[in-house]
């Protein structure tokens, strides 16, 4: 089967790091011709950077790439697309509004023109269309505009221009680089991708990621599993079980003294304070759930699962799942700005995207934490006090240890974790009595999550109910009264975590795929 | 043979240029924070000492009041324009309603006998509505606010056309003139003091008022502001409102001061009050800089006018000037890292 | 049929497209029965005309617009160049107008430079260069009108050298039909659209983001400076302002057209259409005797419209 073949691709000791944070380290793989290969792994783990140090969007700060037998640094994509490596990108690197053939070409046009600066189109159309009846995409169209193309076909066009612009080069086997082509598609346009996968790897290699661990299974020939920037473990094609490969994805040795489950609480007579009923819309479905007074409820499930939506539908974060209910400590919330009505009704959220959902990068921190309590830091309406500012700022800083240079520190030179403090800080200096977070330690440091666990404990201690919505499993389990797992938009399965039953991963995964 | 000579050499010469190139680079660079705040100041020092050279009386307390009457209206609008700026917007309708209001308080003094005191309170309701105006399109139609207020620009300016018929307003009123080009303290004009302390007040709302950290919050990007509980619809408006409000006081100041109402006497204004909030370091994608910044950016350019003037410049290469050290004060104090696709 | 040629060319949004047309016939049916002179030869001969001077600026400002940038020297460079061409026409004779149009071009390139890097907005830069060139003008004219008398240079736009057509249509349909080709055609053309577009992906497929750029404002110069040069022949003078119109006549042309303000949709092609829109829109207005005043109003008001009608909107708290 795979006898004594050379690879066509090697990566021997990849690493690369951001800022001093190092996102991937001494990573070593193959790629054999004809190969669909996957890299699994959860957020963060790495894959994406290594996909795109291949593709030469992020040259590596240490190892060596091979390709083809001979040594590969691409230092621009361009690059790498000359030497045969093409990337599809999650959301297609084609510009909308031009003709599809001007996008399997762009920027190459110069060798299509005549000295008049006149492209020649016919030639360009003609190859193009070429390359699709041999990918048997007979039916789109060079002349179209891009823009007028589903997903999926677009998808295509991106998967043809790589075989064009092999040809183009003279590349006879080209490697392709899919970045989660599946996040945004149903399951039909699934089947028909993989077929076509399946139809080009005889002219081709693939390169793989997506989050939904069946396609992995499904499709690939080999998978590779990333763990915090390594790759941990490589499985051959028969012997991958979703479980085994979830398990090599997540698998830690559980830490109950992380995740402070000895302060978990009782709440088994506690009053309820969020209640939502037949949330539904947007993929979700008829999802209903309480969460009590000093509760950790725990919502988890694969990508595109839907617990994101819910997150916003009760938070009221536009555009959210708007049919059924919403209630706070039995206030109804409405669905027309659902959000203010919230937040003044002391609902907080710590959202996915820091940078852009959580923090104002450009203003210091304490304008930051003080953002959602203006009120608060005012003695005269509407009037900031700068003391009251500054003293509401120090305490937070310090209760939570925010590190920075002072209160007055721009939030954007802030590291991720303590970016993510801020975001706390702001709802605790308004003072919260639900707080919704979305993957709240994701890109954050184990010592910094230690803490944010810890607030989070604080919080119920006080009598605050939380709804943590987390792709990190062992977060789940380790924080949480109560985990809900969702799976295709609906509830499928709920069980309580005490601090003396907490649930195995397997058990939980078993329900997510 | 001497071709592949002179090449080394070209090639050895452009080398050291793209070295020193690199230096002056990594220099400005780590320097920035200091370049950025102390450029302006600079170029001012620099101006001041330069026309005081080229003429000692610019530096003459006659002067230094002229330099307050004459930079008292730029002062006022450039400020109004800043909270539009803050929050990531634009605002091209400055000069316009400036205008417009300049007319029409000429012609409603002229022609309804209004009262400087009355007067004052048409100009800023007049400057109001048309900041009503921008913030409906913007707000209610979601119009792009350089579009919309583009729009607002030619309108406001047809109908202030409109309103002088054609013809110079020529209009009487001691009151006004007293508060236009009159001096309360001393020999310090009315007008300077009129804008500092417009200036002052709107510096410390930007800085201090809810309102001011909201237009930060929403200028910042993203939707942050949003989901931290900030009213968005309501501080967007205000802003609208604030800017057309002052323009509106401006206009009345302008047309006080020579008690005629001309077509286009406020238009020049919206090139240099833009000019004078990136000079001073509020970038023109919002979240950053500040009402107080604005302050020296509108020196600069007073200064400049000033000088060239009492240089004995003529009127026609002034213009010319005033554009080019615009262009040279952005560059420097431009924030680049912050513009990652400039448009 | 209009299905069939819908597919062929891709084009979605032809329906809105004939909305703006019908509009625009049954306006001037209306104006036509409120005036009668509206719909004469003589009429439609001077639209003619003064639509050419406007449709050689509006296609080098849709290039510009087409990138997501502005450039609002337009104005400013057609009068400063009109201006330079009556001042040499004594001298120069018909050359003055190449040379007019090059010192267009050379201003169009000092704001691509300043631009890309210097990275100024292009809000920003333009208006300098504008407020710059406004002094210039006035500094080589000293304030004053000049007449141009020479000949050959008037010829260029009120001969016939085709005899069906004033000279100043047929140079400003053949400066049209060659942007057509530009723009649909050539690499420059496409990538303008690409910048305005999406310009991270085109800068990683290592398409040269700043050398369009430069070339984008260039050409918007060099246009803008041959629509002034035209200008200037057409009236036989050449006054500071005569070219200001320009600067707001070519967005509301651009954007009545179809092509998006915010850059990345439309194209040249249509940017005739606004510029016949506009300026028949003024001359009917003109022949209604509506007062100039009243005419700034509308155009405002057709601003507004056309941006309405032609973009996607965003939520009242996202938009800036």
């Amino acid at each position: 089967m795979t006898a004594a073949r050379e690879p066509i691709f090697r990566m021997r000791g990849g690493s690369k790091s951001f800022s001093g944070n190092s996102v991937v380290e001494g990573v070593n793989l193959e790629i054999f011709a004809n190969e669909i290969v996957g890299i699994a792994g959860e957020n963060g783990a790495g894959k994406s950077t290594t996909l795109k140090m291949i593709a030469g969007i992020h040259p590596p700060n240490a190892g060596e790439m091979e390709l083809f037998g001979k040594p590969f640094k691409p230092l621009r994509y361009t690059q790498a697309v000359e030497a045969g490596i093409s990337m599809v990108f999650q959301e297609q690197a084609l510009i909308p509004s031009l003709a599809v053939y001007e996008n399997v070409f762009l920027s190459l046009e110069s060798n299509f023109t005549n000295r008049l600066a006149i492209v020649d189109r016919s030639a360009m159309i003609a190859c193009t269309e070429r390359h699709m009846k041999d990918l048997g995409l007979a039916h789109i169209d060079p002349r179209r505009r891009t823009s007028d193309y589903a997903f999926h076909d677009r998808q295509m066009i991106e998967i043809a221009k790589a075989f064009a612009l092999a040809e183009y080069f003279h590349i006879d086997h080209p490697i392709i680089l899919l970045d989660e082509p599946t996040a945004a598609i149903g399951e039909r346009e699934v089947t028909l991708l993989f077929d076509s996968i399946r139809r080009f790897r005889a002219r081709a290699s693939f390169i793989l990621i997506t989050h939904r661990l069946s396609e992995y299974i499904e499709l690939c020939d080999r998978i590779y599993v990333f763990k915090d920037g390594r790759n941990v473990g490589e499985f051959a094609g028969e012997r991958i079980s979703e479980q085994s490969l979830h398990m090599a994805m997540v698998g830690r040795v559980r830490d109950e003294e992380y995740f402070k489950e000895r302060r978990q609480l009782d709440v088994a007579e506690a009053p309820i304070v969020l209640s939502a009923k037949g949330l539904g819309g947007d993929n979700v479905k008829n999802v209903s759930f309480d969460v009590r007074k000093g509760e950790i409820v725990g919502l988890g499930g694969l990508v595109g699962c839907g617990k994101e939506a819910v997150g916003r539908a009760v938070v009221g974060f536009e555009p959210f799942p708007a049919a059924g209910t919403v209630e706070v400590n039995g206030k109804v919330l409405p669905v027309r700005a659902r959000g203010k009505v919230a937040i003044a009704n002391g609902v907080g959220f710590v959202p996915k995207e820091r940078k852009t959902e959580g923090i104002v990068p450009y203003m210091s921190v304490e304008a930051n934490i003080s953002l959602a309590s203006l009120p608060l830091v005012s003695r005269l309406t509407g009037i900031i006090s700068a003391a009251r500012e500054r003293s509401l700022a120090e305490k937070h800083v310090n209760a939570l240890r925010i590190r920075c240079s002072g209160p007055t520190q721009l939030c954007q030179f802030l590291s991720g974790g303590n970016q993510q403090k801020v975001v706390l800080a702001k709802w605790l200096a308004r003072g919260v009595q639900v707080l919704v977070l979305d993957n709240p330690t994701r890109g954050v440091d184990v010592g910094a999550k230690e803490e944010i666990y810890g607030v989070l404990r604080d919080l119920t201690d006080h009598g605050a109910a939380i709804l943590l919505i987390s792709d990190d499993l062992l977060e789940l389990i380790g924080l949480a009264n109560r985990i809900l797992v969702m799976r295709d938009g609906e509830i499928q399965f709920e069980r309580n975590a005490p601090a003396n039953d907490k649930p195995t991963e397997q058990e939980l995964v078993r329900h997510m795929v | 043979m001497s071709g592949t000579w002179s090449e080394t050499k070209a090639r050895r010469s452009r080398l050291r240029l793209e070295a020193s190139v690199d230096i002056t680079r990594q220099f400005v660079r780590r320097h920035r924070a200091i370049i950025n705040s102390s450029g302006p100041t600079l170029l001012v020092l620099t101006m001041v000492v330069v026309f005081t050279a080229i003429n000692p009386r610019f530096l003459s307390w006659i002067n230094v009041f002229n330099l307050m009457r004459q930079s008292s209206i730029l002062l006022i609008v450039a400020t109004g324009i800043t909270f539009v700026i803050l929050m990531g917007a634009i605002d091209l309708s400055v000069g316009a309603i400036v205008t417009f209001v300049a007319i029409s308080s000429a012609v409603l003094i002229r022609d309804f006998g209004f009262s400087a005191a009355a007067i004052v309170f048409a100009a800023s309701a007049m400057g109001a509505l048309c900041g009503v105006l921008n913030a409906l399109l913007v707000l209610r139609l979601r119009i792009p606010s350089f579009v919309a207020t583009l729009s607002t620009m030619t309108i406001i300016g047809g109908i202030s056309t409109w309103i002088s018929g054609g013809v110079n307003v020529f209009f009487r009123s001691p009151d006004l003139t007293w508060v236009a080009s009159g001096a309360m303290i001393g020999r310090i004009p009315n007008s300077g003091i009129l804008a500092l302390l417009i200036f002052a007040f709107a510096s410390f709302i930007g800085a201090r008022s809810h309102f001011g950290r909201s237009l930060f919050a929403i200028g910042g990007g993203g939707v942050t502001a949003r989901l931290s509980g900030i009213d968005v619809l309501r501080t967007k408006a205000i802003a609208f409102i604030a800017s057309g409000t002052l323009c509106g006081i401006a206009g009345l100041l302008l047309v006080a001061r020579t008690s005629t109402g001309t077509a286009r006497m406020g238009d020049d204004l919206l090139l240099q009050a833009i000019a004078a909030v990136v000079m001073g370091g509020t970038a023109l994608s919002g979240g950053s800089g500040g009402v107080h910044r604005t302050l020296i950016g509108v020196l600069v350019i007073a200064v400049l006018q000033n000088g060239l003037n009492i240089a004995g410049v003529h009127t026609y290469i002034q213009i010319m000037v005033t554009g080019l050290i615009v262009i040279l004060a952005v560059t420097v104090t431009l924030d680049r890292s912050r513009l990652a696709f400039i448009k | 049929m209009l299905q069939a040629w819908q597919e062929r060319r891709g084009d979605s949004e032809l329906p809105r497209r004939i909305i703006t047309i019908s509009v625009f016939a049954v306006a001037c049916a209306a104006i036509g029965l409120a005036a009668p002179s509206f719909l004469t030869l003589s009429n439609l001969r001077a639209i003619e005309l003064s639509s050419s001077v406007l449709l050689v600026a509006s296609v080098g400002a849709t290039f510009v617009i087409l990138m997501g940038s502005i450039d609002l020297s337009v104005g400013a460079v057609a009068s400063f160049c009109g201006m330079l061409v009556a001042r040499m026409a004594p001298d120069f004779g018909v050359w003055s107008i190449p040379i007019g149009c090059l010192v267009g071009l050379s201003c169009g390139m000092i704001n691509g430079l300043a631009y890309v890097y210097l990275r100024i907005p292009s809000i920003l830069v333009t208006l300098a260069t504008a407020t710059t060139l406004s002094g210039a003008v006035l500094f080589i004219s000293d304030g004053r009108s000049l007449t141009v008398s020479d000949a050959a240079v008037i010829e260029i736009s009120q001969g016939a050298w085709l005899h069906v057509m004033p000279n100043g249509v047929l140079i400003s349909l053949v400066v049209y039909l060659a942007a057509v080709l530009v723009g649909a055609r050539t690499r420059f053309g496409r990538m303008t659209l690409a910048l305005g577009s999406d310009e991270q992906t085109a800068a990683l497929v290592g398409v040269k983001v700043n050398t369009i750029k430069i070339q984008a404002f260039a050409l918007s110069g060099g246009l803008a400076g041959l629509a002034g040069a035209l200008l200037a022949a057409r009236l036989g003078s050449a006054t500071a302002t005569m070219g200001g119109f320009m600067t707001l006549d070519t967005v509301t042309a651009v954007v009545v057209g179809g092509t998006a303000i915010t850059g990345g949709f439309g194209n040249v092609r249509l940017t005739i259409l606004g510029v016949l829109f506009t300026t028949t829109l003024s001359n009917g207005l003109n022949t209604l005797a509506v007062a100039p005043h009243l005419q700034a109003i509308i155009q405002g008001i057709v601003i507004l419209l056309a941006v309405l009608l032609n973009t996607k909107r965003v939520s009242a708290e996202d938009v800036r």
